[in-house]
């Protein structure tokens, strides 16, 4: 296991948001968690990076518990989380957005490396590399923080919601670009509404309700779409 | 005319006191959303640690400067770490009211007797003032020391300049002032980038402070970084508070128009600072330079 959850429970303000959820990534996979809008997916997410302190439970990064550490540890350690609603600077330039990211990379040596690596994969942001970032429309925000998830260069990437409010050619865009990335591979979490979509690429699926996992499994079952289908009419 | 033209130099070197203030406290608004009352004692302590080292042996006057820099620094440091950091999760208010308290205790704790007294005291003639006539005719003259303050205030602007927009640390500070939960997943380490703000804050009212004594050269109390704050915060405000160039402008236009002002009756400088506030305010109320306020939670 690369990245292991224990009974995490996390509250906010004394609001339960998960209740005590385990879960684990191997090397090499991509693990989709899947559920409705206030489930508990980001919760999760931030969790794993920091970002909350959770009430009880372990997260585990290469058997190291990252429970304490600040965010920017955590992202030092490996975890290249890529926050809803993109967190991009639109106060930036595109090439110093990716730029930043080269705080949390501890092999400088790559870095030069992973820019070309980034603009082969979107050549849109090497056209606009010099571009506000506040200019760029959502597909291309969204690229970008992908973009800067792959310079952190970490040894997973958490992505949430990558398909939020894009078109549906770019939602394949994108899918195609993680899926590629994970040949390549980058081990990754990936978090989405978007059900089918998610499960379709991921090795593995959870299902997360209320804060609770209420489904897990692998995506070569054949009744998938009937476990999915009954996850969301429950 | 002559008069005119005398008294814009005048206003120019009365800005680049402000100036140097006003960066303080626009970057610190800019990376913490915290107005810091106390900026004006960090000033005040910079004059004081000028006067102290240009007294105490004849310490030549780059010497000076960057001492009264250094310390000024570590000041602004010291008093995130110690006063604000610990309330940085907590309503803004708490802070605000917290940098009031530090600037009460900074002024009364300089006033005591055993450490710098409040009595009046002349600064040493570090740099003999010399004049250059720029145009006879008209009796228009600069001194030395205004060219060395020019030439100080170019050279600490243009520095600064680079380092926010080329260097990394430059970069992270744009990074934290606009988003920091998302700089923190970058692993950006916020609570430096924000420690190091007040370092270049302190720095620059250290260099103003130099400035200051070696340019008016009289030393009232040390109560002196009062006035000279809030016009300088004032001129932040003016400038669009969180904007850097903003506040250059705002110290220039509010240190001529005080000059102005002050030339016509004496009393009316106060004044001119809440006049020009106002009237900004009302024209457009970000500031001259000011960027639309995101919030950002
Ligand atoms: N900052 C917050 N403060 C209080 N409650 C929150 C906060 N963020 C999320 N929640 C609550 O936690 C639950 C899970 O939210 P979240 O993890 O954002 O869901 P998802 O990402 O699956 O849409 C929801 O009930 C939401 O209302
Ligand atoms: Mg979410």
């Amino acid at each position: 296991m690369i990245l292991e959850i224990q009974d995490l429970c996390v509250s906010y303000g004394g609001i339960r948001a998960l209740h005590g959820i385990s879960l684990g990534i191997e090397e090499g996979e991509i693990v989709s968690v899947i559920g409705a809008n206030g489930a508990g997916k980001s919760t999760t997410l931030r969790a794993i990076s920091g970002l909350i302190r959770p009430e009880s439970g372990d997260i585990r990064l290469d058997g190291q518990s990252l429970i304490g550490l600040p965010p920017h540890a955590i992202a030092r350690l490996g975890v290249s989380h890529v926050p809803e609603g993109r967190g991009i600077f639109y106060n930036l330039s595109v090439m110093e957005n990716l730029e930043l990211a080269t705080t949390a990379q501890t092999r400088k040596r790559k870095v030069r490396h992973l820019f070309e690596h980034v603009f082969e994969l979107f050549p849109r942001l090497a056209e606009r590399r010099k571009q506000l970032a506040g200019t760029l429309s959502g597909g291309e925000q969204q690229m970008l923080a992908i973009g800067r998830g792959l310079i952190m260069g970490g040894k997973i990437m958490l992505l949430d919601e990558p398909s939020m409010g894009l078109a549906p050619n770019l939602v394949t865009m994108i899918f195609e670009t993680i899926l590629r990335l994970n040949r390549e591979g980058m081990t990754i979490l990936l978090v989405e509404q978007n059900a089918y979509k998610a499960a379709s690429i991921a090795h593995r699926v959870y299902a997360l309700k209320t804060g609770e996992i209420i489904f897990s499994g692998s995506t070569e079952q054949e009744d998938l779409d009937e476990i999915l289908h009954n996850v969301y009419l429950q | 005319m002559d008069y005119l033209l005398q008294q814009l130099l005048n206003g120019i070197q009365l800005g680049t006191v402000y100036a140097l203030i006003a960066l303080g406290y626009t970057m610190v608004y800019g990376i913490i959303r915290l107005i810091n009352f106390a900026h004006a004692d960090i000033f005040m302590i910079g004059v004081y640690t000028s006067f102290f080292t240009a007294t105490w042996k004849k310490i030549p006057f780059p010497v000076v400067i960057i001492i009264s820099m250094a310390v000024c620094a570590a000041l602004g440091v010291l008093m995130e770490l110690l006063a604000y950091r610990p309330l940085r999760h907590k309503p803004r208010l708490s802070a605000l009211i917290t940098a009031l308290g530090v600037s009460l205790f900074l002024e009364n704790f300089a006033a005591l007797p055993f450490i710098f007294g409040p009595e009046y005291r002349n600064f040493p003639e570090l740099i003999r003032m010399k004049r250059y006539v720029l145009w006879e005719a008209h009796d228009l003259a600069v001194s030395n020391i205004f060219l060395l303050n020019l030439g100080i205030v170019a050279v600490l602007l243009l520095g600064l300049f680079y380092l926010i927009h080329k260097t990394m640390i430059g970069k992270q500070m744009r990074a934290v002032s606009y988003d920091k939960v998302t700089a923190s997943l970058l692993g950006i380490h916020v609570d430096r980038v924000v420690s190091f703000t007040f370092l270049l804050g302190g720095a620059l009212a250290g260099a103003s402070g130099m400035l200051y004594g070696l340019t008016y050269r009289s030393i009232q109390s040390p109560y002196l970084g009062i006035w000279p704050g809030w016009k300088a915060f004032i001129a932040a405000v003016i400038g669009g508070i969180g904007s850097i160039p903003g506040a250059v402008l705002g110290s220039y236009l509010m240190g001529i128009s005080e000059v102005y002002a002050n030339s016509i009756d004496s009393t009316l400088g106060f004044g001119m600072a809440f006049v020009i506030l106002i009237i900004v305010l009302i024209v457009r109320p970000r500031g001259l330079l000011g960027e639309k306020i995101q919030e950002k939670i």
